[in-house]
């Protein structure tokens, strides 16, 4: 019997690039992980009870004299964790709802390792299902709506109010609470993972399951009330009218006969209350769907009749694809998406238009082809491209209230920004994502999503800015920047810190003075792509003014760059005693002395920087060399000595060419000089002559 | 204007030559007294002419007191006075004396010169090369402007590197 969820199967996943997901496995982590002063978390002691394959449980207590237990939750760097709904969820005081303690990063100091941890209380007990797919628990519906259902809306309700989706309502994760007869069910966490990540596919809506469980967004209150559906008709039947089918079947029921005619038996009669709850819950259509005030008013006694759906279109004839016959758009544009090469001649023999035309007779639907068609053709009409961009937006046009497809990924709207998140973790092919961002796939699905009166501006604002990041390849942009711009929660993936779980520019530099503390660890670069995207994101002013340097190839601008987002960190968060750091800024430094050509300018700066290098002050640091005086000075003087130099240069050849010829050397100046000194003594021998000729001396 | 030069020459000559004339005693010793800066000068090739200079300035030096001789005596400027002097063997050893001086001069104080100047030059290039080391030192090789620079003043870098 397993305790824990079952993984989504394989072949229940649409998109191909999860390939590698279902069988994805627990980080083994080991050492000692404390969270805050108060935790300890044994990660020796796993509790797959609690846990699933995406998520790891762990005991853990209190260090203090009180020792009380806790379930922690350590989240995988895969799957990105609701970290900032934390304070929300703790402040929900519902006994039908796991108390959260705490949440926050927990260290594994010796390390130098963090998770992000959720911190429970130890109040679960033991689950009430073993497993989702099959189940068949038989409960009476007066006890379920007692012990079940009146207690899970409370906590439904408490959620809304909060304006959290649980993503989370499955049998396997409602609880005893240590209680018998289910007088005490307890509704299992729900932050940890991207909402509905561990579902199986029976508890999505089918516009969801349709989805890559990496990829299904954050969805409404109301496809919580759908899975609390899907489990209360799980808790209560007595037969599975699917046993031994695959979840696709499962899923190709539902969109063919819907959620109720699928999960339940006929021949189980359960009390016309109920069958109104359900049959509101398991609405596929959510606009038809209850919602958490009518679930409520339900509750109260009052009856509600469950609201009809549309009609779900259907072909007057069938359409053959790939061997099989098509009735329903939705269903072919699944398997379209899952066969290109055949779905590519099905659209260029024009047949599928005449069936949408002629057997589906559907006006709108043949609109929406049409701009298809032009939409794929826009960026050329040859070639793979072409025919992916065409399948992809035939495959909307066919379901245009399923998941964006394109390749062998299928995204909601909102579930493209925790898929993206996945696939950079993950190391899978990114060049999907930046095709899907940079051309005009996203562009047409809201055209679509417009013609469903849905509320686009949100979508159109945010995919408009992924595009405008896509069309800047410099760091600072690019997918990497749509990575932290779509999912706020998403902590740091740069290699340099990835194991530190950085959320915000603050536990960046702190995790930086971390691994500054070991001089041998000290990485050659510190920013990279994901680290400025990543600062751009968290804080525009602390990384975007100084993109030109950190994207420059020259070391010195790069470094200088580098430290000057640090400053800036650390001005702004007001963090002092960064000791580590500063040490290493002041090597690190080094190619910024270079650009100064004065030796001495440059010995005066070394020992400016040796003095402050332990004060653990960036901005101090920075102000010494960020000189805008200094530097032109230097130029100045530099220039000038070139001057100099090629004065003396000039003069040295002069002197050199002149000292050759040794002969002549002087000369003239020698010359010069002696009629100067006969000049001097025969003026002086005249004069004195005459002199001595008037005073009446004679030489003869 | 080269007319009137002509004009002006011609009547320094004409003045000149009515004096030689008008004090011949005077002339005949100077110009015999003065033969060896005539000679000096012949064979002073130089453009500066300092040796002819020289050898003049102390020529006339050494013919200054037979002059006054002449003229201080009893007949001053007399014909007769003028051989006198000039047959004196004292007279002629003197004023040839004085001319010597005037070689020597020349001969030992450009030599002088020039040889105080060439160790000179040589103690400045010793001076230049130090300089030009130290600068090298504290600029950068390339302070020599050997090598392009960038606006910075820093060598470009070529795409290789």
């Amino acid at each position: 019997m397993s305790t824990s969820p079952q993984a989504p199967q394989n072949d229940m996943i649409e998109g191909s690039g999860d390939g590698t997901f279902s069988s994805f496995k627990l980080s083994a982590l080991r050492g000692r992980m404390t969270f805050g002063d108060s935790i300890e978390i044994d990660l020796s002691k796993r509790l797959p009870k609690y846990g699933n394959n995406f998520i790891g449980a762990y005991a853990a207590k209190s260090i203090g004299s009180d020792g009380r237990e806790f379930i922690a939750y350590v989240c995988e760097p895969q799957f990105t964790p609701r970290n900032r709904m934390g304070p929300a969820v703790a402040a929900i005081a519902n006994p039908a709802l796991l108390r959260l303690v705490g949440s926050g990063l927990g260290k594994i100091i010796e390390h130098h390792t963090n998770r992000f941890v959720f911190i429970y209380e130890n109040a679960l007990g033991k689950p009430i299902a073993d497993m989702d797919t099959g189940l068949t628990l038989g409960l009476k519906p007066d006890r379920v709506h007692e012990r079940i259902v009146t207690p899970l809306l409370s906590v439904l309700k408490d959620l809304r109010d909060k304006d959290i989706v649980h993503g989370a309502i499955r049998a396997t994760n409602l609880f005893d609470g240590g209680k018998e007869n289910f007088d005490h069910v307890v509704l299992g966490e729900c932050l940890s993972l991207p909402p509905s990540l561990a579902q199986p596919l029976i508890y999505e809506p089918p516009d969801r399951a349709l989805a890559q469980p990496t990829g299904r967004g954050m969805g409404t209150n109301q496809d919580d009330l759908y899975s609390l559906g899907v489990t209360l008709a799980l808790l209560m039947r007595t037969r599975d009218p699917m046993k031994g089918k695959s979840e696709a079947d499962i899923l190709q029921s539902k969109m063919q006969y819907g959620t109720y005619a699928t999960l339940l038996n006929p021949e189980d009669h359960f009390p016309g209350g109920i069958v109104e709850l359900l049959r509101g819950l398991l609405q596929d259509d959510r606009r038809q769907r209850w919602t958490v005030e009518d679930a409520l008013v339900w509750l109260d006694g009052r009856r509600l009749s469950p609201k009809q759906g549309p009609k779900k279109l259907k072909a007057a004839r069938p359409l053959t694809f790939s061997g099989k016959e098509y009735t329903y758009p939705g269903s072919l544009a699944r398997d379209m998406f899952q066969r290109p090469a055949e779905a590519v001649q099905l659209v260029e023999s024009g047949d599928i238009q005449q069936w949408i035309k002629r057997s589906l007779a559907d006006e709108e639907m043949l609109t929406r082809f049409e701009n298809a068609v032009k939409s794929a053709e826009e960026q050329g009409r040859s070639g793979p491209a072409y025919w992916d961009r065409l399948i992809s937006r035939v495959g909307m046009c066919l379901d245009p209230e399923g998941p964006i497809r394109y390749k062998h990924i299928a995204v909601t709207g909102e579930g493209l920004a925790t898929a993206l998140a996945e696939a950079f973790v993950s190391n899978r092919d990114l060049a999907i994502y930046a095709e899907i961002f940079s051309g005009s796939l996203l562009q047409y699905w809201l055209t679509i999503l417009t013609e469903l009166n849905v509320d686009v501006s949100l979508l159109l604002t945010r995919f408009d800015t992924c595009r405008s990041y896509m069309r800047q390849p410099g760091v600072g942009f690019g997918l990497e920047r749509i990575l932290y711009y779509l999912n706020p929660d998403v902590h740091c993936l740069s290699p340099v810190v990835g194991r530190y779980y950085c959320r915000t520019p603050d536990e960046y530099i702190m995790a930086l003075e971390d691994m500054a503390s070991d001089k041998g660890a000290r990485p050659s670069r510190i920013m990279d792509r994901h680290t400025i995207a990543f600062l751009c994101a968290k804080d525009r002013k602390v990384a975007e003014p100084y993109l030109y340097d950190l994207a420059s190839p020259e070391p010195y601008r790069y470094v200088m760059g580098t430290l000057q987002v640090l400053a800036a960190i650390q001005r702004y968060s007001k963090m002092t005693n960064l000791r580590n750091l500063s040490d290493w800024m002041a090597d690190y430094i080094e190619p910024v002395f270079d650009r100064f050509h004065d030796r001495d300018v440059r010995r005066d700066l070394r020992k400016k920087v040796a003095e402050i290098r332990d004060k653990g002050d960036l901005p101090r640091l920075l102000s010494v060399l960020d000189n805008a005086d200094l530097l032109r000075n230097d130029l100045n003087n530099f220039r000038k000595a070139m001057r100099d130099h090629r004065t003396l240069v000039i003069e040295r050849n002069d002197l050199a060419a002149r000292s050759k010829d040794i002969r002549n050397f002087g000369r003239r100046e020698g010359r010069d000089s002696s009629v100067v000194v006969a000049g001097i003594i025969a003026a002086l021998l005249i004069v004195g002559i005459i002199i001595l000729y008037l005073n009446g001396a004679r030489i003869l | 204007m080269s007319r009137g030069i002509n004009i002006q020459k011609q009547l320094f000559l004409i003045v000149a030559l009515a004096c030689a004339v008008l004090f011949a005693p005077t002339t005949m010793i100077v110009f015999f007294g003065m033969m060896p800066t005539i000679g000096a000068n012949l064979m002073d090739k130089t453009r500066s002419k300092s040796r002819a200079m020289c050898v003049g300035m102390m020529n006339l030096a050494g013919v200054m007191p037979f002059v006054l001789e002449l003229w201080l005596s009893s007949s001053p400027n007399s014909l007769e006075n003028a051989i006198k002097i000039m047959m004196e063997p004292k007279s002629v050893i003197i004023m040839y004396v004085m001319a010597a001086t005037g070689y020597a001069i020349e001969s030992t104080v450009t030599g002088m010169v020039a040889t105080i100047m060439q160790q000179r030059a040589t103690a400045r290039l010793k001076q230049i090369d130090l300089i030009l080391n130290e600068m090298q030192d504290r600029w950068g090789y390339f302070v020599d402007g050997s090598t392009k620079l960038d606006d910075y003043g820093f060598p470009v870098k070529s795409n290789d590197e």
